[in-house]
């Protein structure tokens, strides 16, 4: 096993992030490395330098709250909670961010992330007319009149209110 | 979203109630190809039961058959949404048929894409019957126990003369000893139906043409479902959106 207890992971811009390995074994992929003996050295890592640093935060508070389970400090679970709301409302808010850290935690398989990410994405779509979400993502409409019409057919009673 | 992988495009799909799903399908090429992935109907089925289903009342008065559908929430002070639905136009009659014939009678449920009711169940893809092993010394006779779905498993409710209701689970019925006793309701109800168990918390009674009365096992507390401007006389259904399609069976 490697004698250190902390992992270096550079980002595709070229920043290096050093963090404490009992952080990063929520990931999936980083734990693989280092069981492996494979985290002595710097991780390259094709993810910008802001998610990597968003992903860094994620997983220090987390596991930062799974230590202090026990604990009944109101004070400091007030806190995360806080920090927890911040950061959806700043997912939710950065479309390019939330992006990213989707496939950033995808990549580095964290799972309770991503499923936090794929929830926020459902909340923004939910309760959205096709043309809302449309404007939302940069889409262009691409079906002929025909084709819209023979999806509206078929489903049609969804699209009245 | 588009150059997200596919499975995560799935994964936040699968969240959705169905309706938004439909609604994913009109954005674009690249989202209705999406939107009618099959793994997205299996995906979409574990989540949903996490989610409130949606009441379905049929009303029959005045003559042209209506339904209203009405998104139910254990949270109390939430205002019911209904939806208007018409069977008049010739589009929505096929859909609208499915899930109508489907839930039709509370002794017919789907679970897991197969139509049970009484001792029967078929499964709707080889359209085999199979029988399901009676439950012999528990209070199960023919005419007056209810089939009802919990989140995928299956559910006997059984009213007795002493005044409780009990209601009986199962994982795979096709193993006797796998029912067991989950709730004992401790009321004296005259024709009452069950209609379904809702989530863990909630269970509708229903009599006879009355609006449903909601129970929660845990406190035993009951509570009056009251709809606004709905006709008087209706029948409810409990429905679980799903987006398994049933293909041929509506056409018939």
């Amino acid at each position: 096993m490697a004698t250190t207890s902390t992992v270096k992971l550079r980002s595709g811009d070229n920043e290096v992030f050093e963090v404490e390995k009992q952080v990063m074994i929520q990931s999936g992929t980083i734990r693989n490395m280092i069981e492996d003996d494979a985290a002595d050295g710097e991780i390259p890592l094709q993810i910008s330098s802001r998610n990597l640093a968003k992903v860094v935060e994620w997983c220090k508070c987390m596991q930062h709250r799974d230590r202090n389970n026990n604990n009944d400090n109101k004070e400091e679970e007030e806190e995360e909670e806080e920090w927890e709301k911040k950061f959806d409302e700043e997912v939710s808010e950065d479309k390019d961010l939330h992006f990213g850290l989707l496939l950033a935690a995808n990549y580095l398989e964290i799972p309770a992330l991503l499923h936090r990410l794929c929830q926020l994405a459902a909340d923004i779509v939910k309760g959205k007319t096709p043309e809302e979400i449309r404007r939302t993502f940069n889409i262009k409409k691409d079906f002929t009149p025909e084709e819209e019409e023979a999806v509206m057919d078929e489903h049609g009673w969804a699209f009245h209110d | 979203m588009n150059y997200l992988p596919q499975e995560i495009v799935l994964d936040i799909l699968s969240r959705l109630p169905v309706i938004p799903i439909l609604q994913f399908k009109l954005v674009c090429k690249a989202w209705l190809h999406t939107a009618q992935n099959p793994l997205l109907a299996s995906m979409h089925f574990a989540n949903t039961g996490k989610d409130d289903p949606c009441l379905i009342l049929n009303c029959e008065n005045p003559s042209r058959q209506q339904l209203y559908s009405s998104e139910l929430s254990s949270r109390e002070e939430e205002n019911q949404k209904f939806q208007f639905l018409t069977i008049s136009s010739q589009a929505w009659r096929s859909l609208g048929r499915e899930h109508y014939y489907l839930i039709q009678g509370p002794s017919q449920v789907l679970v897991n894409g197969r139509l049970h009711c009484f001792h029967w169940c078929t499964w709707l893809r080889d359209e085999q019957l199979r029988a399901v092993p009676r439950l012999e010394g528990k209070g199960l006779f023919r005419c007056n126990f209810d089939l009802v779905n919990l989140r995928g498993c299956f559910d006997v409710g059984v009213p007795c003369n002493n005044g409780t209701y009990n209601i009986w689970v199962t994982k795979d019925y096709k193993v006797k000893e796998s029912w067991i006793k989950e709730y004992s309701i401790e009321i004296q109800l005259w024709n009452s139906t069950l209609l379904r168990v809702m989530c863990l918390l909630e269970i509708l009674l229903q009599y006879g043409y009355k609006s449903p009365v909601s129970y929660n096992p845990r406190n035993g507390t009951f509570k009056d479902l009251l709809f606004l401007r709905i006709p008087n006389r209706f029948e409810e259904y409990v429905h679980q959106g799903t987006l398994s399609r049933i293909k041929n069976l509506t056409d018939t």
